[in-house]
């Protein structure tokens, strides 16, 4: 039954057929094949169910934050006055993507938008001062992913909501890991370019006064940010009524910049409407999917061969991290979770694993499955915005990255309180 | 005879382009007026200890709604995931099934779907059935708006198909790909380019 589903699962999937319709005719399958009863009668009401969802507007609303966000041009403020305090380091802009990444990320919930951001702001900049391409764009793709990880992150949003997970605490315990792998960025890239130095560019020195007037470029963000996950720990707001208030403060921080107009207004929302739509298909697919699942007992089923396989819990989360590196190479990500966690998420709970704290882990495979080829959205993007070039120096450059993202998750699977101390803090 | 029902089909085409952006625009404006609520609710629950808005209700079924007025533009724009590693290896007729095959199987997905959410919001509807918050909302009403958003997604997704079919016998295969192929990552990367640059 599980080898026959994994088959027609994989089938449909290389066929191109849409990754939605993919889900449900799977379901449909497994509900006619294995199900005692009919349970596609009962499909209305759970697709009704999944859509009718206070929890998931966030993720429209997040979207829509950075749809106006991008749109005020607030990106070469915050990398310029970044640029300023960070260039001294060995290997001198790209720390600067690094940082403006991670600031970035903290109002942002996707990695595609901050590393698109990113990219445009950076690229010219680089290119003038004859930076290494591959590193430089390596970095930003890199940086990038930190969107998911660091709160507010809608693929978080989608973990907590098809493993029935506490979203506050799933963001607190992104921040951490988020700010550490940051950091690990930043140290890599420092070790990487005094071990040789033409990879990077020249370091810069900028006066104090330069930088103390820049740091008023990173206020937006930091507003933005203090509103959104400061109204969720302060007990004020559910993380959708933190969303609202952040669309609220980004229009407000776009009209004091003199960018807001109806115009504008009106292609965020189109913009927004369109991944809205993508996100949200797969997503009620995935709850009928995960219904069938839960429903025929394929969960139990697999929990019970991994367990009479005699697999004892860290052989069986090793496993499950090899798969998502594996498949991370070949699906695009949001798939690759909707597919993935219904099955894999109770599995690993009922081994005993914190489900916040595989939350965390998750995204960080995620995050890797973003900057590996040949499927990785994030190198397609940084590529794009470049415009020209060799697709090869953004996969090179992204390689080291990637080898820091995998010693981060050994440091999670050794020190879970990395990432469990802020919601333990706050529980 | 194909020729004239190609010209049709393009013309129709046209028109649920131009229907599927005012679907979403509407989404939209749903959840603009989301946004408003919500943030007033918070305000007023800060001040007062209590809130008579009950947003939470309302946000449930203008997220339902808004993304099922959102399905048919995310299709037209080609934004739906396909996992397209071998297609894009495949010779261009053979891309050119599997457009087919892929809109096939929406079409198929829309006839579960649009069937499963029509009983759901009939059921309601003909029971009387009430939320049980205290607005008390006939439950039909969200319902059925949800259904009118699935039920447009469904006839964009039969003329699409309809247009690659014929499409396929009279051998525009560059009309195809225009229609429903993959968009390349050029496209996907220009559209977010297109965001950000502004």
């Amino acid at each position: 039954m599980i080898l026959t589903s994994l088959f027609v699962l994989l089938v449909l999937l290389l066929l191109s057929v849409p990754v939605a319709s993919t889900l449900i005719v799977l379901g449909l399958f497994l509900d006619e094949f294995f199900s005692p009863f009919p349970l596609i009668n009962a499909m209305g009401d759970v697709l009704w169910s999944a859509s009718d969802s206070f929890l998931l507007i966030a993720i429209p609303l997040f979207i829509l934050l950075g749809e106006i966000l991008v749109r005020t041009g607030i990106a070469r403020g915050t990398y310029q006055a970044l640029e300023s305090w960070l260039s001294w380091l060995p290997g001198g802009l790209l720390h600067a993507n690094i940082g403006t990444a991670t600031l970035f990320s903290a109002t942002s919930g996707s990695s595609v938008a901050t590393a698109a951001t990113i990219g445009t702001v950076a690229i010219p900049q680089g290119k003038e001062m004859k930076y290494d391409q591959r590193l430089f764009t390596g970095s930003i793709a890199a940086g990038g992913t930190l969107g998911i990880m660091i709160p507010p992150s809608i693929n978080l949003i989608v973990y907590g909501f098809l493993t029935e997970t506490s979203i506050p605490q799933l963001f607190a315990a992104g921040l951490i890991p988020g700010l550490l792998l940051a950091l690990l960025f930043v140290v890599g890239t420092v070790l990487i370019c005094l071990w040789r130095p033409s990879l990077g560019g020249p370091s810069t020195h900028h006066s104090w006064a330069q930088r103390i007037s820049g740091l008023r470029h990173l206020l937006p963000v930091l507003i933005l940010f203090g509103l959104v996950v400061g109204s969720i720990y302060a007990g004020v707001a559910t993380p959708t009524e933190a969303a609202s208030l952040g669309v609220v403060g980004a229009f407000i921080i776009a009209q004091f910049m003199g960018k807001l107009s109806g115009s504008v207004i009106m292609r965020a929302l189109e913009s927004t409407m369109r991944t809205t739509g993508m996100i949200m298909l797969i997503i009620i697919s995935s709850y009928f999917l995960n219904f069938v699942l839960a429903s025929t007992g394929v969960t139990q089923e697999l929990t019970g061969f991994l367990e009479g396989a005699g697999l004892g819990p860290y052989s069986t989360l090793m496993l499950v991290i090899a798969m998502y590196i594996v498949l991370g190479f070949f699906i695009e990500t949001l798939s690759l979770m909707v597919i993935t966690i219904p099955i894999v998420a109770p599995i690993i709970i009922a081994m005993g694993f914190d489900p916040v704290w595989f939350g965390i882990l998750l995204i960080l495979l995620i995050e890797m499955a973003l900057i590996t080829p040949p499927v990785g959205l994030n190198l397609y993007v940084v590529q794009g915005v470049r415009g020209g070039g060799s697709f090869s120096d953004v996969m090179v450059g992204a390689l080291p990255y990637v080898g820091i993202m995998f010693v981060m998750a050994i440091i999670l699977v050794l020190f879970p309180a990395v990432a469990m101390f802020l919601p333990e803090l706050l529980s | 005879m194909l020729q004239q029902l190609n010209t049709g089909l393009d013309r129709a085409l046209a028109g649920a382009q131009r229907g599927s952006l005012w679907f979403a625009r509407a989404g939209g404006i749903l959840i603009l007026l989301t946004v408003v609520l919500v943030t007033l609710e918070v305000l007023i629950r800060q001040f007062l200890g209590r809130s008579p808005l009950h947003a939470t209700e309302l946000t449930g079924y203008v997220m339902a709604i808004s993304a099922s007025w959102a399905f048919a533009y995310t299709l037209v724009h080609k934004a739906h995931i396909r996992i397209d590693v071998l297609y894009l290896k495949c010779p261009v007729a053979v891309r050119g099934v599997l457009d087919l095959i892929a809109l096939l199987s929406l079409a198929l997905f829309c006839v579960l779907v649009v069937g499963a959410a029509f009983d759901v919001t009939a059921l309601s509807f003909n029971g009387g059935a009430l939320a049980n918050t205290p607005l008390e909302t006939p439950v039909w009403i969200p319902q059925a708006l949800w259904l009118t958003g699935l039920a447009w997604f469904a006839l964009v997704v039969v003329l699409m198909s309809l247009r690659v079919l014929l499409g396929l016998l009279t051998g525009q295969i560059g009309r195809v790909q225009e229609v429903a192929g993959s968009p390349t990552l050029d496209e996907q990367v220009a559209e977010e380019n297109k965001g950000s640059a502004s």
